[in-house]
């Protein structure tokens, strides 16, 4: 386990991002059946920055519709920001046209929950696999069937697996094809959207720690989303928080769940079940209603209508992802929150101890 | 006393063009008033089967082809139709997995849940929507008015599984069944409509079979568990001992298989190899076998489930623990703390 690379990232980075995203915003202007959802602008992602770097899994979690997709879309460009930017080795994803972006796109790949559903249920593996590496010139005709054995193999699957077709194979299975797709091109970033919330819990972990594994061995970055707060832990460096389309909070994994600020933060972690019935709480603060009763408010702190430290101030003014001060003890890096209220309540309390 | 629900021997079986097979095997279990049972397994172990027979509810090639189901005293088997609608959708109501399948299109929630209602509580009409507007307010749909109006096309699919858990509760049932109720729903959400339940069983004494694939939920909810494995029960006990003293290899090996919030970041999880075999019904040893790290050769006899009743340390054996696995009940198997040792770091690996 990459155990010292999980030490230096807890204790800030000294080098530069590999990736970075800038006041990125998606808004798409939807007309939808969906009862609550009139004609209206979806800022689906809204105004978000981080950075990431090279060898970490920065974790993604928030609730269903909280913008995740679709800002992983964005990072590996497949689709085009409305505002904001995606940096990459120099280049500005959206600047770029179809020919300038092709090579770019190899280093960028995203793993799905429904491979399934992005697996050519026409073609046998051999050529799903091979195709885009003929495609994109890395391997030739001659050379292309060992490399999908090799990938095959990587990812833990027979060799006679290529001459099958998608149906055939388990969940589990299709996902690890899913999986050998995206590393075939040699990717340096993977976009891993919530791989294993289809998947039974004994297989999920074979995923898991299948990923973990390829990381460590081809040097991969990882954006992990996720809806399960644990299975995220597990995969995780860092965590962003996401809800209605704003980071909440950011902060090495452990950091985060040891000391989480914002009060979404707080409710998510509340609300995952903890496997010990020892352990259980009599009554837990729970949130209210969930994201679809609370379309974005048209000022201040999108989770107001939710929140249990709303102030007034709270509806007019747009908290920004600030690193947390503390006095006294040691500042840790990298914890960023979006709340001056709990910001204000973590200073007032270290200042009396 | 009568028990809410008694279930004893239950076998169920489905026919087609490949002959019969039997995908149930001796399924016991009883559930008293204000008793959470949890049901827990790999898709495929036979937990909405369990379910479905109980409710009556078998697809047109499915039979109980064996055992009792008594339910306040009365064997719902033995019963024709008629009488079991009586029953069902009022004493007796189940939450499925798939909510869009079970509600009925054509109607509006409003209808759906007051029909209910009306059916069996016999409410004058302003009570009945009253109730109506606060049991959807209570599984967390902000705007009940505007759900009621709403047909169930027109909802999401969390929004759906909330509206279809409201009208399960509309007429106070006396046992409910929840097949996977929150799978596919938020955390968050979640949490409510656990909260909600567990008032339930609290203010009003209603039973309940929580089937999920969770093992989290069942530490957070359940009183007692069944562990169900390719069509069988495997260990049951009551949730303490199971969590103190999980005996059967593949309680322990779903327990490892799950990350969780308090883990060390450094713990590896341990996989279970393999996976859950398709044509278990022929099996006649211990169906786990294949992927046990401890099998050995008498694993290919039948295994029954038996009592586990061995001292562990201080602690006393539980009359209602059950495992099926001769090598877990004769004390062969590492003891729980070695089960935690297990899941320290590994060196090697
Ligand atoms: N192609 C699209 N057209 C219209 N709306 C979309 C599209 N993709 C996503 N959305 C909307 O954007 C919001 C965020 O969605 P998504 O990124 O899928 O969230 P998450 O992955 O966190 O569940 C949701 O309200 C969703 O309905
Ligand atoms: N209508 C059916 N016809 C034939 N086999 C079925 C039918 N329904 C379920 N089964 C089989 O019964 C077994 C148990 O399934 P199920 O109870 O749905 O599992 P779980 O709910 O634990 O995921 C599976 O092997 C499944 O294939
Ligand atoms: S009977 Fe044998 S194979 Fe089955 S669980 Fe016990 S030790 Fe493992
Ligand atoms: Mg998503
Ligand atoms: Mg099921």
């Amino acid at each position: 386990m990459n155990s010292e690379w999980r030490q230096s990232a807890a204790a800030g980075f000294a080098e530069n991002p590999l990736l970075s995203v800038s006041e990125l915003r998606r808004y798409y202007y939807a007309r939808s059946r969906r009862l609550l959802a009139r004609r209206r602008t979806i800022r689906a992602v809204d105004g978000v920055s981080f950075d990431l770097y090279e060898g970490e899994t920065l974790g993604l979690v928030g609730e269903s519709g909280s913008g995740k997709s679709t800002l992983g879309r964005q990072l590996v460009g497949l689709e085009r920001p409305t505002a904001g930017s995606v940096h990459y080795r120099g280049h500005v994803l959206s600047r770029l046209d179809a020919r300038e972006l092709a090579p770019i796109r190899t280093d960028l790949q995203m793993i799905f929950q429904d491979s399934y559903a992005s697996l050519n249920p026409r073609k046998p593996i051999f050529d799903i696999l091979s195709a885009p590496l003929l495609y994109h010139g890395l391997e030739t005709r001659a050379t292309v069937e060992r490399r999908v054995d090799e990938l095959l193999a990587m990812v833990g699957l027979a060799a006679n697996a290529k001459a099958r077709y998608p149906h055939e194979f388990s969940g589990g299975q299709r996902q690890r094809l899913g999986i050998a797709r995206a590393i075939s091109v040699n990717p340096r970033v993977i976009v891993c959207d919530e791989p294993v919330s289809a998947l039974d819990v004994s297989i999920q972990a074979q995923i898991l720690n299948l990923l973990l594994d390829l990381q460590e061995e081809l040097g991969l970055t990882y954006l992990f989303i996720g809806h399960g707060l644990s299975v995220v832990n597990y995969m995780s460096d860092r965590i962003a928080v996401m809800y209605l389309g704003k980071i909440v909070e950011l902060a090495p994994a452990e950091e985060l769940f040891r000391r989480p600020l914002h009060p979404y933060t707080r409710a998510l972690i509340a609300a995952a079940p903890i496997p010990d019935p020892r352990l259980r709480r009599p009554d837990v603060e729970l949130l209210e209603g969930d994201i679809s009763s609370h379309n974005a408010p048209v000022s201040g702190c999108n989770f107001q209508p939710r929140c249990p430290l709303a102030e007034s101030a709270c509806r007019s003014l747009e908290p920004a992802l600030t690193e947390v001060c503390r006095y006294g003890e040691r500042a840790v890096d990298g914890h960023l929150l979006a709340c001056p209220v709990a910001a204000r309540e973590l200073m007032k309390k270290e200042g009396e101890t | 006393m009568t028990r809410l629900l008694d279930v004893r021997g239950l076998e169920t079986t489905f026919s087609s063009d490949f002959g019969e097979k039997t995908v149930l095997n001796e399924v016991s279990f009883q559930i008293d008033k204000g008793e959470i049972l949890g049901i827990v397994g790999e898709s495929g172990s036979g937990k909405s089967v369990t379910a479905l027979s109980i409710m009556g509810l078998l697809a047109a090639n499915g039979r109980v082809s064996r055992g009792e189901v008594y339910f306040k005293g009365e064997n719902l088997l033995a019963l024709d139709e008629k009488a079991l609608d009586r029953v069902r959708g009022h004493r007796l109501t189940m939450v499925f997995q798939d909510a869009l399948s079970s509600l009925d299109p054509v109607f509006t929630i409003g209808n759906q849940i007051l029909e209910s209602i009306r059916a069996h509580l016999r409410l004058p009409r302003q009570e009945a929507r009253q109730r109506a507007l606060r049991l959807l307010d209570q599984v967390g749909l902000g705007d009940p008015e505007r759900i009621m109006a709403a047909y169930p096309h027109t909802l999401s699919g969390g929004m759906r599984q909330r509206a279809m858990i409201a009208i399960a509760l509309a007429c106070d049932p006396d046992l409910l069944i929840a097949d996977e109720p929150t799978t596919a729903l938020d955390v968050t959400i979640q949490a409510q409509i656990m909260a909600l339940l567990g008032r339930l069983r609290r203010d009003t004494g209603m039973g309940l079979i929580l089937i999920t694939h969770d093992i989290g939920l069942i530490a957070e909810m359940a009183d007692r568990v069944l562990v169900m494995y390719a069509g069988q029960i495997v260990e049951q006990s009551d949730v303490f001992t199971l969590f103190d003293q999980p005996a059967h290899p593949y309680t322990r090996a779903l327990m490892l298989a799950v990350p969780t919030l308090r883990d060390s970041r450094e713990r590896r999880l341990r996989p279970i190899a393999g996976v859950v075999p398709e044509n278990y019904e022929s099996m006649t040893g211990c169906r786990f076998r294949d992927r046990c790290r401890y099998a050995v050769a008498a694993c290919a006899e039948p295994q029954p489930l038996v009592p586990f009743a061995l001292n562990v340390g201080e602690r006393l054996p539980d009359p209602g623990h059950l495992v099926r696995c001769h090598r877990a009940a004769a004390g062969e198997l590492p003891t729980t703390c070695s089960v935690l040792l297990e899941s320290a770091p590994e060196s090697a690996s």
